[in-house]
């Protein structure tokens, strides 16, 4: 017999963006190291990309939800733009075709897993600027879910290492109103520097 | 014909309609004689013998019921006799008893009014004289009242008289610099009102009658106020700097007529709107009012003159049907809109200024070549590229060009206070700004977490019957109580009534220990009551039925 209260009930706690502290951050290494996109760059190794360090210090250990309400905190570590999955308008499935395409960033978060699989893997969702904020903050949620299920079920990717996050169409790459291909993406990054302590040599 | 068909005529045919024909034949016959004999009315001995006897007996019972209902009658004469009579007696009793009452009543109310009478002679004699002093008083309380009061009522007209001047006078400073601000805010919309008197232009000859036939009156009554007003103040005009008095008191009615060259002075700068084709069309009688004329003055106010083409002044008549800034001065033609000033207009909302970024593409590539030489905002080299950093876009979103200037200016000063540090190596490296004893204590915290052990408990908690009964239990028990009134020993079918219902209670209110009990070969649940040592029918029933309960939930 145990006692489980209800998570659901009483009001949501309030989004506290913690990386409002910190002073606004200087990228110090060339965009194609910060960012990898799929598309430009099949054959990069994504394992060498992903096990790369954050590209600040991490002041202290912050909580996932920090990481998932602070642009600022996700800001210190590298991002993957899994721009071979073109979302039509609306839409939150991935052709198998598609998925394919994901191969070598799968294969890459495999190897991080195999090598410690206390590894996290913060799975963004994004749509344009087309449609109204709340459908397309949901849409981004599906989004991100979709490739998520699709890490775990195509490729065994453990789901307790993966965490999703739709963001709508608030972090657009292409400013843009009007519907774009680009701005539909879905993003990884590999948060673990962020979210635990690392051993230290 | 052959043999067969003569043999069938003259045989086969006959037996086979005579086969069909005859079973209802025979059917009806068999029912005959029944049907005879009920309806024949032909009746045996038998059942006249018992038809008389039936009417014997309707007889007798007849009369029995008569001599029923004779005794009854009587019976209920007798007893209203007796009822009646018993009902006077009591009334005559109850007659004399109120008659005697009656008359003592009387006795002692004829005594206490004999008594009141004095009392309320003393009283009215004492309270005439009271009243006498005291109207005494009041008159001359009044009299003093009254005296007082007309003294206040004279000062308060006095002082209402000076207030009435003051504020006749505060207003016609106000008025006066009104019609300054009016005639100052005429003169800055007249670029907009020629163009909205050009659009009405049309609309405006047939309304200007109507609107002058209107205003007619109402320069009147005006005019009169006034005069009236000026004969009072004359001459009190709030002079603005850095302007002379003639354009900053606009003539009013009544003086103007003996100071037109003022006016004309003043309409040659007040007379925005006009078309041209207006001007000469239409208004030749302003412009050319001869002075000391009889004619009314065109005041600057906006009021019409009757029988004159209206001037467009700019500052009183708003155009029918056109959006003329309402100056506030002039007076309006009814079923005009009256449109705000262009101060009070509303502001538009003014969204997130966008993002414009003046560099060029070569300029994107390089800084996106290398972020650590610039403190700009790092842009993906694309056309209308984003930000690079989702940090950067939601500064963007919010405060446009503005936010990306204070963020360069952060960064410079963040560059100038720590120098060019290179980006961590490892993960390690970069959290080594974390207080060593932090991830060194974790560890040690995360394996408490792991070693921390529950108590396993290896058979199901016995609950024990409080001595002190609660509320619930007391209920129950009196219940019970008043079901066992006939049987003797109470007592002792208390307590163990308390322990049956209390072990059902519990165990309903933990449906999974219920297996465990009965499980439990040695504990029946409901054990006390099951015994029949009891002789509640009650609370056997509830026994029984958890036992059932019981029963099913180990099953399930």
């Amino acid at each position: 017999m145990i006692y489980a209260p209800e998570r659901d009930e009483g009001p949501r706690p309030a989004i506290i963006d913690v990386g409002y502290e910190l002073p606004p951050m200087r990228l110090r290494i060339p965009v194609r190291d910060y960012i990898a996109d799929v598309s430009d760059d099949p054959d990069r190794d994504y394992y060498e990309f992903l096990a790369e360090p954050p590209v600040e210090p991490v002041e202290r250990v912050y909580t996932i939800d920090e990481v998932r309400h602070s642009a600022r905190l996700r800001d210190k570590v590298r991002r993957v733009d899994l721009d071979t999955i073109t979302f039509p308008t609306g839409s939150a499935e991935v052709s198998m075709s598609q998925a394919k395409t994901m191969r070598k960033v799968a294969a890459a978060m495999e190897k991080i897993l195999a090598k410690d699989p206390g590894e996290t893997f913060f799975i963004e969702g994004h749509t344009d600027a087309v449609g109204s904020d709340r459908s397309n903050l949901v849409l981004s949620d599906k989004r991100a879910e979709s490739v998520a299920s699709l890490l775990t079920e195509v490729y065994g990717i453990p789901p307790e290492n993966l965490v999703t996050q739709g963001y709508g169409e608030r972090f657009l790459k292409v400013r843009t109103q009007e519907a774009e291909q680009q701005n539909r993406r879905v993003t990884i990054r590999r948060v673990t520097p962020l979210v635990r302590p690392v051993a230290q040599r | 014909m052959s043999i067969r068909s003569k043999l069938f005529a003259t045989v086969a045919l006959p037996v086979l309609s005579v086969s069909v024909a005859v079973p209802p034949a025979v059917a009806d016959s068999l029912m005959k004689p029944f049907e005879v004999a009920q309806e024949g009315g032909g009746q045996s001995d038998e059942e006249l013998l018992l038809l008389q006897k039936q009417r014997q007996a309707e007889e007798e019972a007849a009369r029995q019921a008569a001599e029923q209902q004779r005794a009854a009658e009587e019976e209920a004469a007798r007893q209203a006799a007796e009822q009646q009579k018993a009902a006077e007696e009591e009334a005559a009793r109850q007659a004399a008893e109120q008659q005697k009452a009656a008359e003592e009543e009387a006795a002692r109310q004829a005594a206490e009014q004999q008594k009141a009478a004095e009392e309320e002679a003393a009283r009215q004699a004492a309270e005439q004289q009271k009243a006498a002093e005291e109207e005494a008083a009041r008159q001359a309380a009044e009299q003093q009242k009254a005296a007082e009061e007309e003294a206040a009522r004279q000062a308060v007209e006095q002082q209402k008289a000076a207030e009435e001047e003051a504020a006749r006078q505060a207003a016609e400073q106000q008025k006066a610099a009104e019609e300054e601000a009016a005639r100052q805010a005429a003169e800055q919309q007249k670029a907009a009102e020629e163009e909205a008197a050009r659009q009405a232009a049309e609309q405006q000859k047939a309304a200007e009658e109507e609107a002058a036939r209107q205003a007619a009156e109402q320069q009147k009554a005006a005019e009169e106020q006034q005069k009236a007003a000026e004969q009072a103040q004359p001459g009190d005009c709030v002079v603005p700097e850095g302007q002379d008095a003639s354009t900053a008191c606009p003539p009013e009615g009544g003086k103007a007529a003996q100071q037109p060259a003022t006016t004309e002075e003043q309409k040659a700068g007040e007379q925005p709107p006009v078309t041209e084709e207006q001007k000469a069309g239409e208004q030749p009688a302003p412009t050319e009012t001869v002075p000391g004329t009889e004619q009314q003055p065109q005041t600057g106010e906006g009021q019409p003159v009757p029988g004159t083409e209206q001037p467009q002044t700019g500052e009183g008549q708003p155009v029918p049907g056109t959006e003329q800034p309402q100056t506030g001065e002039g007076q309006p033609v009814p079923g005009t809109e009256q449109p705000a000033t262009a101060e009070q207009q509303p502001q538009v909302q003014q969204p997130v200024p966008e993002v414009v970024d003046t560099r060029t593409e070569e300029e994107k590539v390089k800084i996106a070549e290398d972020p650590a030489a610039t403190d700009e905002t790092v842009v993906l080299p694309v056309e209308n590229g984003a930000a690079v950093l989702d940090s950067d876009k939601d500064a963007d979103n919010s405060g446009g060009n503005q936010a990306r200037e204070q963020r360069q200016k952060l960064r410079e000063e963040l560059r100038a206070k720590e120098e060019d540090v290179a980006p961590p190596a490892d993960d390690a490296a970069a959290q080594a700004a974390i207080a060593a004893e932090i991830p060194a204590d974790l560890p040690q915290k995360i394996e408490a977490n792991l070693n921390e052990k529950g108590t396993r408990v290896d058979e199901a908690p016995v609950f024990v019957v409080p001595e002190t009964t609660n509320i619930v239990n007391n209920t129950v028990i009196n219940n019970t109580v008043i079901n066992n009134n006939t049987t003797v020993n109470n007592i002792t079918n208390n307590v163990t009534e308390a322990t049956i219902v209390r072990a059902c209670v519990t165990m309903r209110k933990r449906p999974t220990m219920i297996s465990f009990r009965a499980a439990a070969p040695a504990k029946p649940s409901c054990a006390p009551a099951a015994t029949g040592s009891s002789p509640s029918t009650t609370v056997t029933a509830t026994s029984c039925s958890a036992r059932a309960w019981t029963a099913t939930a180990t099953s399930t």
